[in-house]
């Protein structure tokens, strides 16, 4: 019998197999880390009397907390003391482990799921693990990427291994291809609602067929990046030529070892526990209109008759008006940012919409790049210009308000249009009301300012 | 880790589904180096209002919450963002077993790895033990629940149950294998 991609990759990083009694030991390739997370595995390790096995396979950088803004001399504005300490915490503890650490005022600083991609650090084959749930977006290469909590993190540092069962296997087939307009966003989330916030619950989903392989490798990014939003852990795509092309144009691939193509993929008789199958030509832009993204619709779309306490609350929470239509209602703000959508060619198409255009004046617009490369870049392509003369704010790399740690923060009540990942209950502040939407709707509607 | 086998509460009930871990400790509580004290911050917003007063209809709150050490909930518990602070939280707020029909899968290992025992009960079960809002027991050693004359069998890794049953720490067992680390090393190549 033939074997899923995810479990061929699986059965080449087995350190010890699983039994029933006990769970895989899996040898980790690439361990990320980032000032939230981090400190308390530190102080695990403390605990221990233990040291980090492989700094070499890994790499800390400052994201969360990271500031957006910088004062009128040019320094950074911090949210708090409590930041500052937690920054430096991190960079102390990697600095005592002599782990590379990105801290604000390094070329390469930015968001984890942003940076090892474009650095060439995420390769095809390898086990990936970080102190976050997004984790899955380096499952674009063709690797087993996942979150861990602080604990797991604590015990790779230790001895570069994780303790795990083996999950299922799902895997979703989308035929044709995106029409024009439509993004991976887009797709991600209709994925979403056809699965459900649970559906890829205990599974790893493999995303297969013709409409994936003429994704970028950016959007394959974006795409395994919301995988976590169905609860499944893990989101994988295959490497093709895209990839690897991709690979080689990264930071470190002149240095690289291991970019040697390996087309590696799932047997024709691997065995599955799960099946979604899409044709991509039937996504259109997508908003999310309530808590959690699977509670998403098409733009343009009505609301849905509620059919669950959760969706009542949900409805209420957003603050909907009865008539049951999204168009027309004004918008706060715009977030354009994100591990799921901020990077170089997110903010392009966001740029393409907004060139020469103001963003109406009840709304601001926050653009946020996800790393200092990815802000290098759009800055040599003058898109910074293109969104400061339409009003925009342009923000240092940082989480921002995906999670509103560093200070940006939406106020109660207040509707926010958002390129990134979750819309729960207060993600972007107490009581603020996210929708999620891809960066060229946002963009639309920060133009338009009402959705 | 710390030793359980036996434990024996009533149970507080927040019967909803998909509570994610952002709810459970807002993400501007995250902005702290340690795991300890986060027990106020357990669902702070919707404990207590803007103005800081505590939300008087909110289950987790008195008169509502009486120090119960078992939590009864929905499905999805705990999905989203991989925070360990969410389960620190529980704990340092006096939850120690927390019965749902699914749980988000990081959130599950997370609450394990901290002897705060997640306990995944059929839903159609979960309703009985709800409505017969009883003294509950929770038997790790011998895999059951009892809520008055219900008993129901529950399932557990057995590797997970070995641990906290023996108080196992995890890195020590990993650490064992260390031959094998090593000779997984020296056959793969790993650098950058």
């Amino acid at each position: 019998m033939g074997q899923t991609l995810f479990d061929k990759v699986w059965q080449q990083n087995i350190v010890k197999a699983e039994t029933p009694e006990q769970p895989a030991l899996l040898y980790v390739s690439l361990h990320l880390l980032h000032e939230i997370t981090a400190p308390q595995a530190f102080a695990m390790l403390a605990e221990w009397g233990r040291g980090v096995r492989r700094p070499d396979l890994t790499v800390a950088m400052v994201d969360h907390c990271a500031p957006t803004g910088k004062d009128a001399a040019g320094a950074l504005v911090f949210k708090d003391e409590a930041t500052v300490t937690q920054i430096a915490t991190l960079l102390a503890d990697c600095q005592r482990h002599q782990v590379p650490c990105f801290g604000l005022d390094h070329r390469y600083q930015g968001i984890v799921h942003a940076v090892a991609p474009e650095l060439g650090l995420s390769r095809p084959g390898h086990v990936i693990v970080c102190g976050d749930s997004h984790t899955s977006t380096h499952g674009a290469f063709g690797a087993i990427a996942f979150g861990i909590g602080s604990s797991e993190v604590a015990e790779v540092l230790a001895t570069q291994c994780i303790l795990q069962r083996r999950p299922k296997n799902l895997r979703v087939i989308v035929e044709k291809h995106l029409r024009p307009g439509v993004t991976a966003k887009d797709l991600a989330l209709y994925i979403i609602t056809k699965l459900g916030a649970v559906g890829g619950k205990g599974h790893a989903i493999e995303y297969q067929g013709a409409g994936i392989q003429a994704l970028s490798m950016e959007e394959r990014l974006t795409l395994c990046n919301m995988t976590i939003e169905t609860g499944a852990r893990f989101g994988i795509i295959a490497a093709d030529a895209t990839t690897y092309a991709y690979l080689r144009q990264t930071v470190l691939a002149a240095t690289a070892v291991g970019i040697d193509d390996q087309f590696q993929c799932s047997d024709a008789d691997a065995l599955w526990d799960k099946e979604l199958r899409i044709d991509a030509d039937l996504v259109a832009p997508m908003m999310s209109w309530g808590t959690n993204p699977a509670m998403s619709i098409r733009l343009g779309e009505r609301l849905p008759e509620a059919t669950s306490a959760a969706e009542r609350h949900a409805l209420a929470y957003m603050g909907w008006a009865s008539d049951a239509t999204p168009g027309g209602r004004p918008v706060d703000h715009v977030f354009i940012g994100s591990c799921t959508n901020g990077r170089i060619s997110d903010l392009r198409l966001a740029a393409q919409h907004m060139r020469g255009k103001t963003v109406a004046e009840r709304t601001q617009c926050l653009v946020v790049p996800a790393s200092k490369l990815v802000k290098q870049q759009a800055e040599e392509e003058g898109l910074d210009i293109v969104f400061r003369q339409a009003g925009a704010i342009w923000g240092e790399p940082s989480c921002s308000l995906c999670n509103a740690m560093n200070g940006d923060i939406i106020a109660p009540g207040q509707l926010s249009v958002s390129t990134s990942n979750r819309n729960f209950e207060g993600r972007q502040g107490p009581g603020a009301r996210t929708i999620l939407v891809s960066p060229a709707s946002a963009a639309q509607i920060a133009i338009r300012g009402y959705l | 880790m710390r030793t359980m086998s036996i434990l024996t509460s009533r149970a507080i009930q927040l019967p909803e589904d998909d509570i994610d871990t952002d709810q459970m400790v807002p993400a501007r509580f995250l902005r702290t180096s340690g795991s300890t004290g986060l027990g106020k911050c357990l669902f702070y917003d919707r404990r207590f209002a803007a103005d800081g007063n505590m939300v008087a209809d909110f289950l987790l709150n008195p008169p509502h919450y009486q120090g119960e050490k078992i939590l009864i909930t929905g499905a999805n518990f705990g999905c989203g963002s991989s925070r360990e602070h969410a389960p620190w939280a529980f704990k340092d707020f006096g939850i120690d077993v927390i019965l749902a029909p699914s749980f988000g899968d990081i959130f599950y290992t997370n609450c394990l790895k901290n002897s705060l025992l997640a306990i995944v009960v059929e839903v159609e079960v979960l309703d009985v033990i709800s409505a017969m809002n009883s003294v509950i027991t929770v038997d790790l050693e011998q895999q059951s629940i009892v809520s008055g004359s219900l008993r129901t069998p529950f399932n557990i890794d057995p590797f997970m149950r070995f641990c906290l049953l023996r108080g196992f720490s995890q890195i020590d067992y990993i650490s064992e294998n260390e031959p094998s680390i090593t000779l997984f090393e020296q056959k793969n190549d790993h650098r950058f």
